[in-house]
């Protein structure tokens, strides 16, 4: 238990900066008294008021007047959902899939572990474009697309892990009782490779961030009204500049929310692994 | 002058460990030409001490205090280098595991070699012709083939020849053998221990042999230095110690060895057998994407029958399928060929969803105590599992499975406990009371005490014992002890590459064993000719320390 504890001052911050952009999502709307969609074309593409702009936008304004704080705050909030969502999607759909490999084995698994080569030797940018191009924009797809980036981790890693816990002989000894496959693999094996599949998470959850933020940014991701980080970046980058608080905040967002997660990650990674776990001498 | 003296030697354990001190105030001494075998149980400190005179402690260990002279000088405030240098000229180590400790990346021959050239001896060509030598003393066969061959491809045996050999290059004074048979066969034990016997007259260097086996100790050991949690209880001459011993943690440790003397068969039954198989065949074939692979032969046409109630003995190497054929009884591997039937029913091609409710009747337990448990499941819902998979109301199972682990000898109490925080013994007591909780006609038990200390050995094959009379299911018992499959089976299968070369009333194989292989299993039991001459009956190890089931 003590090691739980043991918690080093980087991944310490991670977490603080974590906390703060879970908070920001949650209670933000205090943090403006303006709507992130309400204009005010007198104050448009203002700086911050510490440098000198208007009292009350804390962060500028961007080329039709709108609060920088309240848009930060609802594109913050869509980002880190849409991410959510997707690499929750991600993460069933993978595991399942690599579950449902190493119980079958044989060509089935053949198959499948072929479909996640072929996934993994694909740049997932190019299918996002081509399917947003074609079926046009919406949310839904929007999220399921995120979902379906990064699934192959998942089902290779589920696969492996699901592998060699069946061959450890708990699991024999559970399926010599009499179990059946579903209570062997939900009761007995998932909580016990639940670890390994809880890192791949945090290390999928940025690269989601990214994948989302770059397609906004191109402007096939999320659609005004709403906005999201990379929209938002998208919107700066004309006025990089003149007014380079309008993409620069967002930016910074973007990077210690990844960069935090992946902290995090590789911490967890270390603290699960239990080959790097201090073990008993003989 | 000894090759090695250790006087007082304490080595510190880190804080928060159950005991100060790994090795506690230890003393003893190696003569050259002098084999002396450290003993004990796991976490006796036996391999400390061997590491502390290798300077091979792990980092959070520390000597305290004492001496450890080399042919009078003292080494422990020598520099690391030095005693480096030291290390493979004038002190060389042979480790348990023989595959692991070669570098699987290059040919063994260079390996050796290697130890010729970082001592800076010889050019090439005399440095080949050396290996090729010590190949040869070693009695590896065709020295030149294992000189370019990678150490998969060689077996335990030879890989443990070529440690011996590249430990012997430099002529050391002193080798040290941390359990150097262990990981082996009994047959490639035998000619191990025979093996280090004759270097030690040929060299005339002193060996430290450390053991748990006192089977091996009477075959090798001068002189004997008993351990418990890191103290020395007894030392003496291998007569004084094994013919007489005086401490009574020696006595009851000399005790529980099981003796391969078997024990009487119990009124045979001509009921109908609960199990019965015929002519089991499996290949392995390691298959890829881009074509076939190798293929082992497991089970070659292998029968047998076990009748309610009795104990059957699989006894054979690693290697010659009692595993798998263990297993395949309960369908937890396939074969291709053979018929196996459970009671009055035909189960061999049974769909898995038909079979599912028949696996109540046939229970296995596994050599593996620490693996064998889901280690995120208290003990008392891993064994109320079975009776609630098979429709025993929840309450009724719970209540069950408290009864078991009573039953097992643990205390009702720890039920609620999770695996780790139980020792190797008590989780194979768990594992027992899993497999009996959906009340079993047969217990299949696939090395149950292998990888326990051998009072613990002593424990649970007692309790095999009782609660197999109190509950009267059949068991088939896979090992490859034969001292073991004495002490508990009625009858035992020999089986070698895939066959039953030999089957009969335990008594009567080891009387007058029919098939060469048997003959040379049985003359390869480590320690027969002391178990001759001490002449205890069978059962005489029931009694071995009992504070151990307690939790």
């Amino acid at each position: 238990m003590r090691r739980l504890f043991a918690v080093p001052p980087l991944v310490m911050l991670a977490m603080l900066v974590l906390a703060a952009v879970v908070g920001v999502c949650l209670f933000g709307d205090a943090l403006s008294p303006h709507s992130p969609t309400a204009q005010n074309l007198r104050l448009r593409l203002r700086p911050p008021s510490w440098l000198g702009g208007p009292e009350g936008y804390l962060l500028g304004t961007d080329r039709i007047g709108r609060d920088i704080v309240a848009r930060l705050v609802m594109a913050t909030r869509i980002s880190v959902a849409v991410a959510l969502a997707g690499t929750l999607i991600g993460a069933v759909i993978g595991t399942a899939i690599g579950f449902v490999a190493a119980h079958l084995r044989g060509w089935a698994e053949e198959a499948i572990m072929m479909l996640v080569d072929v996934q993994a030797s694909l740049p997932f940018i190019l299918i996002a474009l081509t399917l947003l191009a074609f079926f046009g924009n919406s949310i839904t797809l929007f999220v399921v697309l995120m979902g379906l980036n990064g699934w192959e981790n998942y089902a290779r890693l589920a696969r492996g892990v699901v592998l060699s816990a069946a061959s450890q002989p708990y699991a024999k000894a559970v399926k010599a009782l009499g179990a059946s496959p579903l209570r062997l693999y939900l009761r007995h094996l998932l909580p016990n490779v639940a670890g390994v599949l809880i890192v791949q998470f945090t290390l999928n959850f940025p690269q989601t961030i990214l994948l989302e933020t770059g397609l906004s940014f191109l402007g096939l991701g999320i659609q005004p009204p709403l906005t999201s980080l990379g929209q938002l970046l998208g919107e700066g980058r004309d006025f990089l500049l003149n007014a380079w608080w309008i993409a620069v905040f967002p930016g910074i967002v973007i990077v210690l929310t990844t960069l935090s997660i992946s902290l995090i990650g590789d911490w967890l990674r270390d603290v699960m692994d239990p080959t790097l776990r201090d073990g008993g001498r003989s | 002058m000894p090759v090695l003296a250790v006087e007082g030697l304490s080595v510190r354990l880190p804080g928060g460990a159950d005991r100060p001190f790994a090795v506690e105030d230890l003393s003893l001494e190696v003569r050259p030409g002098e084999i002396v075998c450290v003993v004990g149980e796991s976490g006796s400190g036996k391999s400390v001490t061997a590491q502390a005179v290798m300077d091979l402690l792990p980092p959070d260990l520390a000597v305290a205090s004492g001496s450890v002279r080399y042919s009078g000088r003292e080494l422990l405030p020598l520099p690391r280098a030095e005693r480096l240098r030291l290390n493979g000229r004038d002190i060389a180590m042979v480790f348990q595991e023989p595959i692991a400790a070669l570098n699987p990346f290059y040919r063994v021959g260079r390996q050796v070699e290697e130890v010729f050239r970082v001592h800076g001896a010889g050019d090439g060509a005399e440095r080949r012709r050396r290996v090729l030598a010590l190949f040869e003393e070693v009695r590896l066969p065709d020295p030149a083939r294992v000189f370019g061959a990678y150490p998969h491809q060689l077996s335990g045996g030879q890989c443990q020849r070529v440690m011996i050999a590249m430990a012997l290059a430099l002529e050391p004074k002193l080798l040290i053998a941390d359990e150097p048979t262990t990981a082996l066969d009994v047959t490639t034990q035998a000619q191990i221990l025979s093996l280090i016997r004759d270097l030690r007259a040929r060299h005339g260097a002193g060996v430290l042999f450390i053991t748990h086996d006192f089977g091996v100790v009477a075959e090798i050991a001068d002189r004997i230095v008993v351990m418990q949690t890191g103290r020395t209880v007894e030392t003496g001459t291998v007569a004084s110690v094994l013919g007489d011993p005086r401490h009574p943690y020696t006595r009851a440790l000399v005790a529980a060895v099981p003796r391969p003397v078997p024990r009487a068969q119990r009124a045979a039954t001509d009921a109908r057998p609960v199990l019965a198989a015929e002519g089991l065949r499996k290949v392995f074939a390691r298959r890829s994407l881009f074509g076939a692979g190798r293929r082992t032969t497991a089970l070659d046409g292998v029968s047998m029958t076990l009748a309610p109630g009795e104990t059957l003995g699989l006894v054979g190497e690693s290697g010659s399928g009692k595993s798998t054929l263990a297993q395949s009884l309960l369908r937890l591997v396939d074969v291709e060929a053979g018929a196996i039937r459970l009671g009055g029913d035909e189960v061999t091609r049974m769909g898995e969803r038909r079979f599912r409710p028949l696996r109540r009747r046939i229970q296995i337990i596994f050599q593996d105590p620490w693996a064998s448990l889901d280690p995120r499941q208290t003990a008392v819902d891993a064994i109320a599992e079975g009776p609630i998979i098979h429709g025993v109301p929840w309450a009724d199972a719970i209540e069950r499975a408290r009864r078991l682990i009573a039953q097992v000898g643990l205390d009702p109490q720890a039920g609620d406990r999770f695996p780790h925080q139980f020792s190797g013994g008590q989780r194979q007591r768990l594992c027992i009371a899993r497999a009996l909780a959906v009340e079993p006609e047969i217990l299949v038990a696939d090395e149950p005490v292998s990888s326990l200390d051998v009072s613990v050995q002593a424990q649970i094959l007692a309790l095999l014992d009782v609660l197999q009379r109190q509950l009267g299911f059949a068991m088939l018992f896979v090992t490859h002890d034969l001292r073991v499959a004495a002490r508990i089976c009625d009858r035992v299968a020999v089986m070698h590459r895939g066959k039953v070369v030999e089957e009969g009333e335990t008594a009567a194989v080891f009387a007058g064993p029919r098939h060469d292989y048997t003959r040379t299993l049985l003359a390869a039991v480590p320690g027969r000719a002391w178990f001759d001459v001490a002449g205890v009956g069978a059962g005489a190890g029931a009694g071995a320390g009992g504070a151990e089931g307690r939790a």
